[in-house]
């Protein structure tokens, strides 16, 4: 079944005018799950920020329990203990390694897949499964959507978007397949009804059942029409036609998902929200919200949220930076341009703070949204202006249910890959995986 | 593809070397015809010969040739282009580097290397190594295939994208709300977003075609789906703060005075425009929010108006403070998208007499208030006043800002002291010395909502009544008929039962569970709108299915079916399936007749719908789709509004649809004196005499614009947000009209060196230091001075003749030493050009036409349409149709690929 909001007043439906922009997380909004089962869930987040950092406003001086907050961390200070901030990792596949120029491509398409993107404008794109979808294969299954894409950049690209390199490598984080990327949805209303249903509430039960059950036969059909011709088509057609397939039954096993775990109602206690909204700061919080209800709601497990595309050129006139972000970020270590970049790295990390402080705020279970959680926030880049693809600007905040050691600084000896961070996260969340990407172990000292 | 022997003649290139070679020549206009010209290639070698032989022939052979031409330059110590040649005396190496070869045999076979700088290779040289590069890279050769014989490609199935499913679902069922303007933004490869190897099908787009296929089929059968009221709300793209000036009109707008402006308001500096989508036809309101802009004391009450499409369509008047005066305006708009706008009619009508503007004010002057230093007139100064004063022809600051004193906004404005200049002081040219007023134009728009719709049109629209009900009985044989025909249109190609009876049993399914005659039409519509054969272009890749004289001897390729061919067409020129006519045509088995083909694409480019073509190519080529999200620095453009961006895009639209249109020259968009422009734009590039909002041609002949270059779309989206780059300019000018695109930078841009260069350097110092690293330079040096040749236009296209205190310098010198000054000496340097240009725009259009990347297979073709449009006086038309009955885009090749 459907999720579907029966108890929705008319009067709350119709009431689409009016910007409302604040989700208010109330506790009428009913958690799918109970708080036995929500106890073992853990909740994977994986947050990047294009452009790299300013690192020397990033990067604690020391390790360990008592580091110094820095000009950027310094937005996380309320929740300095359930925070780990990594230093030494690295992301080795963003590397030009013989490519060329292109490494905010790069940088975008291996930060979850830590596999070195095919180097193309668009034939043969090819980059790897992404550690979301790893886990989203394992334990999507149990909630409505297996996993969630967000964006919060907008914009109609045009050409090519770095150096040679496909747009797909810097607008998607999520990668489902090596060819197939997970596109971000940026538009807070669509966000919205992928939760909590766009369905007209206001029709009859059994025409909706009646309009559900045409939906299934459709789907039904249509897998014969692709089996009908995918033996007669060539290989990059086939493909496509595979991708076509495989979503085809991904929206039936949420279908049947839906109706297995026969979830009754779940009621968002906020307004649909109208469309983009104006200011970024704005943006970026109604989607973090509705991540948060997503996470809430036990809609999915897995998220992925591009705060805006590799390469960026947002300006932030509102914070007085009407420069482009991504030619500020070629610094030259001109001072003024430092401190532009350092006002946006700290704009964004105080969003960020926002989103944490709102899981840490909002009971689960036992505990908090926050404790049963791993929000990985970082870059793909360290500095920007010389395109460094190590000591990557990391920090994790939740402890995934009590397993990680939060509330400290943790530098790493060597050069760590990302992905064994990932594996680390992956085992938290129960899902077995040997290898990822250009792993090579998980990363010790995180748990307790 | 036989070939006779060896190259005859190379292109002859007589100029000297210069420091450093180019990594990309500018000079090489004879690359195109020389060693690619049909039939002069030579023979290729099947197979690469033994490892041993060859590097023992590279050796002797092949490395002298290197060594003495190309590491003159290409060095371990110049390093152009990142190239070491030199690397190359150990024959271990060369196998190393595939990539390096390719590109040798690139530059080398189109001419492009040596540059114009240096002397050719000697024929017998350049034989040596171009048979060389081929033996052992055998792939290499097939750039210079007979353009008759040579691999059509193959293109992978397209799946519709966004623009292409509004347009199609619109075509073939009469609904037009565009339902794809929510889905997941598409991915571009090549420059497009149209390409069938990156357009992929996420979960969440599987979703939303199930989503929209419901409502687009019921709203063909029913119309409009309970179209719930709305509110879109916008923004000027940078309003005032508090602290910031006053706005700037006055000062900042070119041709603005208080006698001879726009006094419809649409066109004022103040006005605020969008583009909103109406989702159905209905009752709106737009709601206008004002600033706090003051009317200074004693004037009349301000008028503001609300404009649909450029029409008036609500004036109210606002006496008293603007605060909250927020005005409704309710209108009723028909479904699809319009331009929407709220300004001050009159605004400079109605002042105190003082200003010396048209119909001054008939209300006294309040006594006391005004006055400002000795000598001012009264009612001069006056700031504004309290609410109090409102009904008096006063508009109050807001509570706040500061005292009524005839200095309203001081408080919040540093600017603003009776001392110094201010912004918010108006002169009137000619009044007495010492004059002061309060500047008549702070008035603005906070914000626009468009509400609705209320009392929607409930009805389907009468194309798609037509589109769908092909017959009007309610059985079963009508309901086979409706479905045949949706089906057989929807999946643009002849059906079988089998595809008829997939889609009808949806149809009959619900009949059967008792639902209505025009429920089982709407499942039916939904099923098709879900199939893969709708969403996708699939070609089909039995040879069988074309007819047998159709498929070339001994090739495996073969020609496209005649609705393969017809749905190409339509999907190059109208982003949709084919109307009815080419459908005939196909249905026929004539379109591919010369003369049909060619009439059929002469229609196709007078339709309207070619306005399509014009957005997605024009729009993605020339960058204006690009326009909405760049945002140039509001401080120091504050002229950029949505106003000015929506004319620059409207321009350039407007530019490449008359172009087409008219069937005019190419070369039109290198060197154009004309242009298309509005009031506002034309106030904008300082011409005069062009009244009201249309846009109408105008002669550029007295201007330094010209082309595309001039206009200030393309020159906006070549600039960062806050200032010009000569890089970004010179990089687009290569790559889009001297078909010479730079390689990308190495991947770790060395630091410019500020200190070395000095903070107070110029921009073209700055620029000049960068090029004394040489392997920035081996690039910067063809860009830049291109990018130099535009400077006297700034980040939003604007003339200037001084950047800060600095005279701008817009000379520039190309390697070859060519020099230029100016954009129109830009110009007429770039016509010269025109054979790259001519190849270039070839190659972008049918990378657009096929949705695939341009392989080194299709180089024969792209030369042999360049050449048919050289020879067709370089006419519009002439690209279209060379492309269109060039092999790339009639034919295919069978699946040749492994299956991966």
């Amino acid at each position: 079944m459907i999720i579907t909001k029966k108890a929705l007043s008319r009067r709350t439906v119709l009431r689409g005018m009016g910007a409302c922009l604040a989700l208010p997380l109330l506790e009428s909004m009913t958690p799918a799950l109970s708080a036995a089962a929500a106890k073992k869930t853990v909740r994977s987040v994986f947050i990047y920020a294009p452009n790299g950092m300013v690192m020397p406003n990033w990067t604690p001086a020391t390790a360990g329990a008592d580091f110094e907050m820095t000009p950027i961390l310094t937005a996380f200070e309320p929740y300095r203990t359930n925070m780990l901030v990594l230093t030494g990792m690295m992301d080795h596949n963003g590397n030009a390694l013989g490519d060329g120029g292109g490494d905010h491509a790069r940088a975008g398409g291996s930060f979850l897949t830590g596999v070195h993107p095919a180097k193309t404008a668009g034939k043969d794109i090819k980059v790897g499964v992404s550690v979301d979808q790893v886990a989203a294969n394992a334990i999507g299954s149990a909630t409505k959507l297996r996993s969630l894409e967000l964006g919060c950049e907008d914009s109609r690209t045009v050409g090519n978007c770095d150096s040679g390199y496909s747009c797909a490598y810097t607008n998607s984080l999520s990668w489902r397949g090596p060819s197939t990327p997970n596109p971000p949805e940026t538009n807070p209303r669509a966000v919205f009804e992928r939760l909590f249903g766009a369905d007209d509430i206001t029709l009859p039960k059994d025409v909706r059942a009646k309009r559900l059950a045409d939906r299934k036969s459709i789907l039904d059909s249509v897998q014969d029409q692709v089996r009908s011709i995918i033996g007669v088509v060539g290989g990059t057609d086939r493909r496509k036609l595979d991708e076509y397939l495989s979503a085809v039954r991904e929206i039936e096993l949420q279908i049947q998902a839906a109706e297995r775990r026969n979830i009754v109602e779940v009621l968002p206690s906020f307004e649909r929200p109208d469309g983009v909204p104006f200011e970024y700061a704005a943006y970026v919080k109604i989607m973090l919200d509705l991540a948060a209800a997503a996470l809430q709601t036990d809609s999915t497990r897995v998220i992925t949220i591009v705060l805006g595309r590799e390469g960026s050129l947002r300006t932030y006139g509102e914070i007085g930076v009407p420069d482009g972000h991504h030619p500020l970020s070629h610094h030259g270590n001109r001072p003024e341009a430092l401190e532009k970049l350092t006002k946006i790295n700290q704009h964004h990390a105080q969003l960020i703070a926002g989103f944490v402080g709102k899981m840490n705020a909002t009971k689960d279970g036992d505990g908090t949204l926050l404790d049963h959680s791993m929000v990985l926030y970082g870059s793909g880049l360290s500095d920007s202006n010389r395109h460094l693809h190590e000591n990557l600007p990391i920090v994790l905040f939740g402890s995934g249910n009590g397993s990680l050691k939060t509330g400290r600084h943790l530098m790493l000896d060597q050069p760590t890959p990302m992905t064994n961070l990932y594996l680390t996260m992956l085992d938290q969340m129960d899902v077995r995986t040997d290898t990822l990407g250009d792993s090579t172990g998980t990363l010790q000292h995180l748990s307790l | 593809m036989s070939r006779d022997s060896t190259p005859r003649a190379w292109p002859r290139y007589r100029t000297l070397c210069g420091a450093l070679a180019a990594c990309v020549a500018l000079g090489s206009g004879a690359y195109v015809t020389t060693v690619s010209g049909q039939n002069s290639g030579r023979p290729v070698a099947p197979q690469a010969p033994a490892a041993a032989n060859s590097a023992d022939e590279f050796a002797k052979k092949v490395y002298p040739v290197l060594s003495d031409n190309c590491a003159t330059c290409h060095n371990d110590v110049e390093l152009a282009g990142n190239l070491n040649m030199e690397l190359f005396r150990d024959p271990a190496v060369v196998a190393q580097k595939p990539q390096v070869w390719a590109k040798v045999h690139e530059m080398v076979t189109s001419g492009k290397m040596p540059p114009d700088t240096m002397p050719p290779l000697e024929p017998g040289d350049a034989a040596t190594l171009v048979t060389w590069l081929e033996r052992t890279y055998p792939e290499l050769a097939l750039s210079h295939a007979d353009p008759a014989t040579a691999d059509p490609g193959r293109v992978t199935a397209r799946r519709l994208n966004r623009a292409e499913y509004n347009y199609t679902v619109r075509d073939l069922l009469g609904v037009d709300f565009h339902p794809a303007d929510n889905f997941p933004q598409d991915d571009a490869g090549y420059g497009f977003d149209n390409n069938g190897d990156v357009l992929s099908l996420s979960v969440v787009l599987m979703e939303k075609y199930l989503a929209a296929a419901e409502v687009v089929a019921r709203t063909a059968v029913y119309g409009p789906q309970s179209v719930k009221p709305v509110t879109g709300r916008y923004q000027p793209l940078g309003r005032r703060r508090p602290g910031d000036p006053d706005n700037l009109f006055l000062t900042t707008h070119p041709n603005l005075s208080l006698t001879s402006y726009d006094e419809s308001g649409l066109a004022m500096p103040n006005s605020f425009h969008v583009r909103h989508r109406f989702p159905a036809t209905g009752d709106y309101i737009i709601r206008a929010t004002p600033d706090n802009g003051m009317r200074p004391s004693g004037s009349e009450a301000l008028e503001i108006a609300a404009f649909v499409d450029g029409a008036q369509v609500g004036l109210a008047s606002i006496d008293g403070s603007l605060e909250g005066r927020t005005q409704e305006f309710p209108v009723r708009v028909t479904a699809g998208e319009h331009w929407v706008a709220v300004g001050f009619p009159r605004q400079f009508e109605g002042l105190p007499a003082a200003y010396g503007a048209k119909n001054p004010s008939k209300r006294p002057v309040p006594e006391g208030r005004g006055r400002r230093g000795g000598g001012a007139p009264p009612g001069g100064a006056g700031r504004g006043a309290p609410a109090g004063g409102a009904g008096r022809g006063v508009i109050a600051p807001p509570p706040g800002v500061g005292p009524a004193n005839g200095n309203g906004a001081a408080a919040n404005n540093a600017n603003n002291n009776d001392d110094a200049p201010s912004l918010n002081v108006f002169v009137p040219p000619g009044a007495p010395p010492g004059t002061r007023l309060a500047r008549p134009d702070t008035m603005g728009v906070q914000s626009m909502e468009i509400a609705g719709p209320a009392k929607p049109e409930v009805r389907p629209s009468p194309e798609s009544v037509r589109a769908v009900f092909v017959c009007t009985q309610k059985d079963t044989t009508c309901l086979r008929r409706i479905v045949t025909n949706l089906v057989q249109r929807g999946y643009r190609t002849p059906v079988g039962k089998l595809d008829v009876d997939q889609v009808l049993a949806h149809a009959l399914r619900v009949r059967k569970r008792g639902d209505s005659f025009d429920e089982q039409v709407v499942v039916a519509i939904q099923a098709l709108l879900v199939s893969p054969k709708f969403l996708f272009r699939i070609e089909s890749d039995r040879v069988a299915a074309a007819p047998a004289a159709a498929v070339v001897a001994a090739s495996r390729s073969y020609y496209l079916t005649d609705h393969e061919l017809a749905s190409r067409l339509s999907y190059f020129l109208w982003s949709s399936m084919p109307d009815d006519e080419l459908r005939q045509a196909a249905e026929r088995g004539t379109l591919r007749q010369p003369a049909v083909l060619t009439a059929q694409v002469q229609r196709m480019l007078k339709d309207p719908k070619i306005g399509r073509f014009v957005e997605n190519f024009g729009g993605q080529w020339l960058q204006f789709r690009a326009l909405e999200s760049q945002r140039p620095d509001f401080y120091k453009f504050p002229l950029w509004d949505n106003y000015l961006r929506m004319s620059a895009e409207q321009e350039t639209r407007m530019f490449v649809e008359n172009l087409i249109r008219d069937d005019r020259s190419i070369v039109d968009f290198l060197d154009a004196d004309y242009t298309f422009v509005n009031e506002y734009l034309a106030g904008y590039y300082g011409l005069t005499d062009v009244k009201g909002p249309e846009f109408r041609r105008v002669s550029l002949a007295n201007t330094p614009r010209r082309g595309v270059l001039g206009q200030a779309s393309v020159l906006t989206a070549t600039s960062y947000a806050d200032r010009t780059s000569v890089v970004l300019r010179g990089k687009w000018i290569l790559e889009n009209i001297l078909n010479a695109p730079p390689p990308p930078p190495p991947p770790n841009v060395p630091d410019l060196d500020v200190k070395g260069v000095g903070e107070g350097a110029t921009l073209r110092q700055r620029m000049e230091a960068h090029r004394n690293n040489p392997v920035c330079a081996s690039c910067h040096r063809n860009m830049d001075p291109l990018g130099f040749g535009l400077e006297n236009f700034d980040a939003i296209g604007s003339w200037r003749d001084k950047e800060g205190p600095t005279p701008v310098d817009s000379s520039g010198t190309l390697p070859d030493g060519k020099t230029f000054k100016g954009p129109v000496e830009l110009s007429a340097f770039l016509r010269t050009k025109t054979d790259a240009f001519v190849q270039g725009l070839s190659e972008k259009m049918l990378t657009y036409a096929l949705g695939r990347g341009i392989e080194k297979t299709d180089r024969p073709a792209v030369k042999q349409i360049a050449a048919g449009v050289n020879a067709a006086d370089h006419k519009f038309s002439s690209v279209v149709l060379e492309i269109v009955k060039s092999r790339p885009f009639q034919m295919r090749n069978a699946d040749k690929e492994p299956t991966k």
